[in-house]
């Protein structure tokens, strides 16, 4: 450049030497300034230029990414977004198809997870091995893009092979990096003879790296969804997601036969023995194996879960009745006589199945899962290695039962329970002798319950030993009430075999006697034949009670044993002669048999109560073959303390006598029924 | 480097020493001189520059990049006041070069290589490093300078470590008063 700026001012004339040199210092000057002024020109240019195309291509790649972000949106809930993606990529830089891979580092493969145009997936493999694909693998490795030409010399590399055999001429490798990590590749493949400019590449990029970040993030969310709905040792479905499932199932159902749900719940028998024998690996390896045999013994469609522990659940779909259902069940039971492997050895687990099917219409997704627990508790109760199906409303009679049960243990410190009196009457007089203490329930939601309704629970949970203490001292304490205005009454309370049984029990009845101050012949206590005849030792209570100088009664006489050799081995006061006997008392058979009852406690020096004395011919038949008492609704349904006490206390009492056939009050309410008669007794003695 | 630097160097030139100066000094390093603000340009040419300079004033290489620094700053306080016109000191006005002044110029100027500056407050004034592969520490002494007598203050500069002299980097104790 100096140069040629020398050249040129050689052509300026030399006429004066002094003004040349100043002129050409001048012109040297100018020229220095032109080309600043011309490189400034250029430069300004270029930088406009590259300014321009940053612009454009930035504008595009934002517009890009805005559109794809709008379609992601839409794309997410139905996992096809990875399309998504590659229909992008390929549409923003003009290209014709695009794939989606996804690396797993591990296994050594990439994996399709999306293409464009959609329907090109098909003549593509899912996965590929890296150690076919070794520029791929540099690819993620280094982290770089690279670019694949079919009219490369070296045409055996096999992502050439791949590329021809797509029928593309160009493809270039866009790894997706997300922080600083390749997680697979966006390829963009062209069939025209076209590349990719600088900002396209870029662009491209950027994408890929947009698509890694939603890939990843699906990825982490499907792993995180997974972990919460299965089980770690099984890989099986856990409970969460088995109701989900059970959910579904149902919702889908049409309701119909056709479309049936099961649900079965599979336990192992023992499996807390297995544990402890063989320790927690085999345990572990047991339940593993026992995951694979029922996911082998379900079809494709069904849902094998575990609940817990040793619990595991199937649901079956789309069955056509119950007995697909419990063949299934069937079938469990029976795949578990054959011993298990657990790890190198075999062990022989069986299981108990419950399992209960239903519809929409029969079924809620939590009754159904109640209801295969309910029975396959059943199942376990009836032995091991059986299934139980669900039996429509036997698990709300468990409920109510187990909830009765419940209840009970707090009836008495909740005071709930009551006792009721029902007279017992002198059948020559009319007049009241004693009364029978009956305890009633009165339970909060249900209302009162007669004792029918609970004391059979009560005996068998042993809650009647308190109950039955807490009646004798309620008992004892009225009588000891009434009986200042009518000495002679007395008052009969009934004692269970388990009762009898219980060795306080002489003690407690010595308390009562003594709290109270009654007579102790004022005290009745009535137990059956049955609980007699069952504990031998109930011999030696009974005659330690009777020391104490209270009277024994036999209730529901003749029902029990046949014997009645006990009749002179117990100290017994008074037979009352069971309802049976009353209510057959019309016929000649009937009263004789009932005679020749009342004969025989006669004849061994007992009272007789006739009980369930209900019309007045019964009475009048009664009186006549001498029996010296009856209870019944002739005389008065049980009525509740305070009744008895305000009749006692207002009415000139002690004769409760009924004309025959003056009143029949069977279809009165029992409460006032009581006090009714009552009032019509006081009333028709007056007179 | 940018041409910024060459248009300065220039306008130093023949403001302290008249028109023909510079034209001496291209004609000594031989170069054509056609410098736009806006193109980079050969190291070598501003160092060419500098040490005909320096040969031609007789003054040390230091000498003249640290006077070119302090004259530079009235030309740039006028170009660019907006960089100027908010502080009150020049410890002030240094402190925003890393993060606001550099930025801009690389805005301005896509791919200047500019230098990087730690500051670090003393008692007395500001540490700062300097470094750059350029080992302008000199230049940078001397744009100190002139924005000290842009603030209308007094200050010295001690220079314990040097690129120049050996060291990995340049560290300027600034003093003022």
């Amino acid at each position: 450049m100096a140069s040629q700026a020398a050249r040129h001012l050689r052509v300026v004339p030399a006429h004066a030497p002094a003004a040349a040199s100043e002129v050409e210092r001048l012109r040297r000057r100018l020229d220095r300034e032109r080309q600043a002024r011309r490189e400034a020109e250029r430069i300004a240019e270029e930088t406009t230029r590259a300014l321009y195309r940053e612009v454009t291509s930035r504008t595009r790649e934002l517009e890009s990414l805005v559109a794809m972000g709008r379609d992601l949106a839409k794309a997410l809930d139905s996992h096809d977004f990875a399309d998504v993606i590659a229909r992008h990529a390929a549409q923003a830089v003009g290209f014709d198809e695009c794939g989606i891979y996804t690396w797993d580092q591990e296994q050594d493969v990439v994996t399709t997870a999306g293409y464009f145009p959609p329907g090109r997936r098909a003549d593509l493999d899912d996965v590929f091995p890296l150690h076919d694909y070794p520029e791929t693998r540099q690819v993620l490795i280094e982290r770089r893009s690279s670019v694949i030409d079919v009219a490369d010399p070296d045409a055996e590399r096999s992502e050439v092979r791949f590329l021809e055999g797509l029928g593309g001429k160009l493809m270039f490798q866009i790894p997706m990096v997300v922080n600083g990590r390749a997680i697979g590749t966006v390829e963009l493949m062209t069939k025209t003879d076209r590349s990719l400019d600088a900002w396209q590449l870029e662009l491209a990029q950027s994408m890929a790296n947009e698509a890694g970040v939603m890939l990843e993030n699906s990825r982490l969310y499907s792993q995180i969804r997974h972990q919460a709905f299965h089980d770690a040792l099984t890989g099986l479905p856990n409970r969460a997601l088995l109701t989900d499932r059970v959910d579904h199932a149902l919702a889908r159902g049409r309701g119909t036969t056709m479309s049936m749900v099961a649900l079965m719940f599979v336990d192992l028998d023992d499996f807390k023995v297995i544990n402890d024998t063989f320790g927690h690996g085999v345990g572990d390896a047991v339940l593993r194996s026992v995951a694979a045999r029922l996911q082998r013994l379900t079809r494709s469609g069904d849902t094998v879960a575990r609940l817990s522990g040793d619990e595991f659940s199937v649901l079956l779909e789309d069955l056509s009745g119950p007995t697909d259902a419990t063949s299934a069940a069937a079938r469990v039971v029976e795949a578990f006589e054959q011993p298990i492997e657990a790890g190198d050895r075999a062990v022989h687990v069986s299981v108990s199945v419950g399992v209960d099917v239903g519809t929409r219409s029969s079924r809620t997704p939590e009754t159904l899962i109640r209801n295969a627990d309910f029975a396959m508790y059943n199942a376990k109760r009836a032995g091991k290695g059986q299934f139980r199906a669900y039996l429509d409303g036997e698990r709300q009679a468990a409920d109510d039962d187990a909830r009765l049960r419940f209840d009970l243990r707090h009836a008495a410190a909740r005071d709930e329970l009551r006792v009721h009196y029902q007279p017992i009457v002198d059948l020559r007089s009319g007049a009241v002798r004693s009364f029978e203490a009956l305890v009633r329930w009165e339970h909060p939601e249900r209302g009162l319950l007669a004792p029918g309704a609970f004391i059979p629970i009560a005996e068998e949970t042993g809650t009647i030993v308190e109950i039955g203490a807490w009646v004798m001292a309620q008992a004892c304490t009225d009588l000891r009430t009434w009986q200042r205005r009518h000495p002679d009454l007395a008052v009969s309370v009934n004692l269970s075999g388990r009762q009898l049984q219980d060795p306080r029990l002489v003690a407690h009845v010595r308390d009562v006697l003594g709290t109270t101050g009654i007579d102790p012949a004022s005290l009745i206590i009535e137990v059956t034949e049955t609980s007699l005849v069952a504990d031998p030792s109930s011999e030696a209570q009974l005659r330690r009670l009777k020391d104490l100088g209270v009277r024994l009664a036999i209730d529901d006489f003749g029902t029990g044993y046949a014997s009645i050799s006990y009749l002179r081995r117990f100290p017994v006061d008074i037979l009352k002669i069971d309802r049976e006997f009353t209510s057959d008392v019309a016929s000649a058979d009937g009263s004789a048999l009932l005679a020749g009852i009342v004969q025989l406690g006669r004849s061994l020096g007992l009272e007789t109560v006739a009980e369930g004395i209900e019309h007045p011919e019964q009475r009048v038949r009664i009186a006549a073959i001498l029996c010296d008492q009856g209870q019944g609704f002739l005389f008065a349904r049980p009525a509740p303390r305070d009744e008895v006490s305000r009749l006692l206390a207002t009415r000139g009492f002690g004769r409760l006598d009924v004309r025959p056939g003056s009143v029949n009050r069977r279809s009165t309410p029992p409460r006032s029924a009581a006090a009714d008669q009552l009032r019509a007794a006081a009333g028709h003695t007056r007179r | 480097m940018k041409g910024i630097v060459f248009n300065l160097l220039e306008d130093v030139t023949t403001a302290t020493q008249g028109e023909d100066a510079w034209d001496e000094l291209l004609a000594d390093a031989n170069l054509h001189g056609a410098y736009t603000s806006l193109g980079s340009y050969p190291d070598e040419h501003f160092f060419q520059l500098i040490a005909s300079a320096s040969g031609r004033q007789g003054r040390p290489l230091e000498h003249v990049i640290r006077s070119f620094g302090r004259s530079a700053i009235p030309l740039l306080a006028n170009a660019y006041p907006e960089f100027f016109a908010p502080h009150q000191t020049t410890k002030h006005f240094l402190g925003t070069l890393n993060e606001i002044i550099h930025p801009e110029v690389r805005k301005i100027y896509p791919g200047a290589d500019v230098p990087d500056f730690g500051m670090v407050p003393t008692e007395t004034g500001l540490t700062m490093t300097y470094g750059s592969r350029r080992r302008l520490c000199s230049f940078a002494e001397g744009l100190i300078e002139g924005a000290a007598d842009h603030y209308g203050e007094q200050l010295s500069i001690f220079q314990p470590r040097c690129m120049n002299r050996g060291d990995d980097t340049c560290e300027l104790e600034i003093t003022f008063g």
